[in-house]
């Protein structure tokens, strides 16, 4: 995982997939960088699963507004079995 | 190409995993955009297991990758906390309302993979069994019906040679030709999947040609995987290149084959919709031993009434090796029809007396699903205190699951069988029939369970012996009908 800081917005470009140990890392980053912001480069990744999701979810709700870039095609097909295209809409850039 | 790791519980291990099941996908053939699913859905399930099923501690579990004609299994096999994934249902609602994502992991599961199936072993944990198909272009998308429905000319005469795996499109099309789309092996309409299947060398078969090349006859044995014996199956011949004596020419060819091969036994699955098969078997001392009610989905056959309900097979058995005298347990339940069946293979039995059996500390069983036919069958290694109890749970994860019959194959050798039989008749299984070295070359007693409505007027069977044999399981059926149905 690759990161840059621009004052309180967290630039991350993941070189694995988007699971569990990708979102503890960045969880980690979290506690010593004061983030009001995040960018998330997926470009790499194969695979977003249930936990990457969940994440994305609460840190936009906590007010962090985390946007996620080139996300695998598998994302919008989990998007749609767990019934959240549409408010993951506003998370996933153009 | 099948494949066990044993994995240590760590996140670490989450996205090697992963990948491999990604390139497992691939290799069997599936698409780039299916194994990804697979791979989320493993990297789901081994997340879940390391979190919940472990809870960050030490622990070790299992996965097994099987790659089958026509489908991957993985099975994952974990002795962590107890789960009930029934009572961990994901509901978008919970999502919005209270930020509860509980059972998205499980959601996922389901939807990438053709088939989910979880299964609480008690004291021996618990197992995840997760299918998905690989699809094959159909022979229809490679020829058009025009194409496939032109009858060979007349010949002067026939070649036959065993089988390659070049032959497999020809294979394909003459089932095409023959039976349309009512062969109840799917997978003969797909080359590929038999080009693999010969590739793997898990079939012998022979292909007779006319003298201008051209494909009238195919019929195969398949080897069993836990025995030296094999089916045969897929017999067809053209209907212009009938009564010309090339079904005998290939079933005495497939016997050399099997001989040669040191195959100890073969056996037939006749369907029941006619006597045709039956006969043919009869015709070539094949013994009716068995008959599995409800063995496969239902399917038209031109020309005979099916009664729109699942087809049965009678189980016909050819020895490859001499067989005379067996000392086994015979239930006594079942002592006249199982002596009789015997006595029909030309083998005499002994009854053996029950004399010291103890029950292991461990119940074993293992259990062969095919979600395509809607069944499964239970094979019962050891008998422990839980055996019952453990069949019991079995049956209802299965039942649940859409499986539509179940049977279980007792071992004659082993004393538990004599010993478990009415009480699996009091849970609702009924009699099936003998099922000679089907497994690791030994006989087993076989027991069945059907879920659905059976009319036996739709069963036609050809034997004596095969008569009997329906008598019987019909009166049994009789009698557990409500017992199967509410199970």
């Amino acid at each position: 995982m690759e990161y840059t800081k621009d004052e309180k917005h967290l630039k991350i470009k993941l070189n694995s997939d988007f699971n569990i140990v990708a979102v503890r890392k960045i969880e980690n980053l979290l506690k010593v960088e004061e983030t009001e912001e995040i960018d998330i480069d997926l470009s790499e990744s194969k695979i977003v699963d249930s936990e990457a999701i969940k994440f994305i979810y609460l840190k936009n709700k906590e007010g962090i507004r985390t946007t996620i870039h080139h996300p695998p095609e598998i994302l919008y097909e989990a998007l749609r079995i767990l019934e959240l295209q549409d408010i993951f809409k506003k998370f996933i850039a153009e | 190409m099948d494949t066990t790791l044993k994995l240590k519980s760590d996140l670490r291990i989450i996205e090697p995993v992963t990948d491999f099941s990604y390139k497992f996908g691939l290799n069997a053939g599936l698409t780039k955009e299916e194994a990804t699913k697979l791979a989320l859905a493993i990297d789901e399930l081994v997340t879940d297991i390391v979190l919940f099923a472990y809870k960050n501690e030490k622990g070790e579990f299992e996965i097994s990758f099987n790659l089958t004609d026509d489908s991957i299994e993985i099975i994952v096999h974990e002795l962590g906390e107890p789960f009930d994934p029934n009572k961990h249902k994901y509901d978008v609602k919970k999502v919005i309302e209270k930020n509860d994502f509980e059972g998205a992991g499980l959601r996922l599961i389901e939807n990438l993979v053709d088939n989910f199936l979880f299964i609480n072993k008690g004291a021996g944990g618990k197992e995840f069994r997760i299918v998905k198909n690989i699809k094959f272009p159909h022979i229809t998308e490679l020829f058009t019906h025009e194409e496939m429905q032109v009858e060979p000319a007349k010949a002067v005469s026939y070649t036959l040679s065993r089988v390659t795996p070049k032959d497999a499109e020809d294979i394909s099309k003459l089932i095409y030709r023959v039976y349309g789309y009512t062969y109840p092996k799917e997978e003969m309409y797909y080359p590929e999947k038999i080009r693999r299947i010969l590739e793997k060398g898990e079939k012998y078969a022979v292909i007779v040609r006319t003298d201008k090349g051209e494909a009238v006859g195919y019929f195969a044995i398949i080897r069993s995987t836990d025995s030296k014996i094999g089916e045969v199956g897929e017999a067809v011949v053209s209907r212009e290149h009938r009564g010309k004596g090339i079904m005998t020419m290939m079933m005495k060819a497939l016997i050399d084959i099997a001989k040669e091969k040191g195959l100890l036994g073969l056996f037939g699955e006749a369907v029941t919709v006619h006597t045709v098969s039956q006969r043919v078997n009869a015709k070539y001392g094949f013994k009716t031993t068995a008959l599995l009610v409800g063995f496969f989905p239902h399917v038209e056959y031109k020309g005979f009434e099916t009664g729109q309900q699942r087809i049965s097979v009678v189980i016909d058995f050819l020895p490859l090796t001499e067989r005379n005298d067996l000392e086994i347990y015979i239930p006594k339940r079942y002592k006249k029809i199982i002596k009789e069946i015997y006595k029909n293979m030309g083998i005499n039995i002994k009854d053996k007396r029950v004399t010291d059996f103890t029950v292991k500390e461990k119940t074993i069983i293992q259990m062969n699903i095919s979600f395509k036919y809607g069944q499964a069958v239970l094979v019962v290694k050891s008998f422990g205190n839980d055996f019952i109890h453990r069949v019991q749970e079995k049956v209802k994860t299965l039942k649940k699951k859409g499986i539509k019959a179940v049977y279980i194959d007792l071992p004659v050798e082993n004393a538990g069988t004599k010993i478990f039989t009415d009480q699996l008749f009091d849970l609702g299984f009924v009699f099936a029939g003998i099922m000679p070295l089907f497994h690791h070359q030994k006989d087993y007693l076989r027991m069945q369970m059907v879920f659905e409505d059976i009319n036996f007027k739709y069963i036609n069977v050809y034997s004596d012996m095969a008569h009997k044999i329906k008598n019987k399981v019909s009166r049994e059926f009789k009698w557990n009908t409500q017992k199967m149905k509410s199970i």
